[in-house]
């Protein structure tokens, strides 16, 4: 990972920064941060969090909660709280966040899917291109 | 931990409250430009006024219009920077910290970007 500077301020210059992948693809936005123990036991940053699940807590109060209670409802079975993407995969942190890998490689996106799949196509004339 | 678990919490010290948290600190131990390990959690940033933050003159001494920077610096000249080992714990949406507001240091200026 690559980084010009050697103190970064969290929400200075990663919150709310765009994600691009190594196509620079948009992936998505920084909504917030995981931090957990290294060896020492210091807190590190260990993921980038996107989605409403991560995004509803930063906003707080009631729209925050409504924000995370319609992610639970609208997601896969299989992906729990917000979409994670392992700091191991950034490669540059500037003006955005860059990644080694793909945007389509990346669970980013799974509610947008999930409401696609179920809701969407079964309006009709969801099978008609635009 | 994430960070909205200690973004905008109320920073209380043992002889009383020096603000909310407005910014958490991570550094790097690597030069600018170099190959980073980890981004470790260094400290939090803590005023008593969010209005100006989010545009880092409070922060930079290198950024103008100067009379911008000049009044956003008036209203954080109370900031204080709380370095991580004095953090005792962030539970009830309050982050304890274990020194007197007048202990705390201000807010280390951001070094430039490097090209």
């Amino acid at each position: 990972m690559k980084i010009y500077r050697p103190v970064l301020d969290v929400d200075l210059h990663l919150l709310d920064r765009q994600v691009v992948d190594r196509d620079g693809a948009m992936v998505c936005k920084v909504d917030d941060l995981e931090f957990q123990p290294n060896a020492d036991g210091e807190p590190v940053v260990t993921a980038i969090l996107a989605g409403p699940a991560a995004l509803g807590p930063r906003v707080g109060g009631a729209l925050g909660r409504w924000m995370v209670s319609v992610q639970e409802r609208l997601r896969p079975s299989d992906q729990d709280g917000p979409a994670r993407i392992a700091v191991a995969l950034v490669t540059e942190v500037g003006s955005d966040i860059r990644l080694s890998a793909r945007a389509v490689e990346l669970r980013t996106h799974q509610t947008e899917a999930w409401v696609d799949q179920h809701v969407i196509s079964k309006l009709p004339g969801a099978d008609h291109e635009g | 931990m994430r960070a909205s678990d200690i973004m905008g919490k109320p920073v209380r010290c043992r002889d009383g409250e020096a603000g909310r948290v407005i910014d958490m600190r991570v550094d790097t131990d690597t030069p600018p430009g170099a190959e980073v390990a980890e981004l470790r959690l260094a400290g939090l940033v803590v005023s008593p006024r969010r209005w100006g933050s989010t545009v880092g003159y409070d922060r930079q001494d290198d950024r103008g219009p100067w009379l911008i920077w000049w009044i956003v610096h008036r209203l954080h000249r109370s900031d204080r920077y709380v370095g991580w080992d004095l953090v005792r714990s962030w539970a009830d949406g309050m982050v304890q910290v274990d020194a007197a507001v007048g202990e705390l240091p201000g807010v280390p200026a951001l070094p430039p970007r490097a090209t």
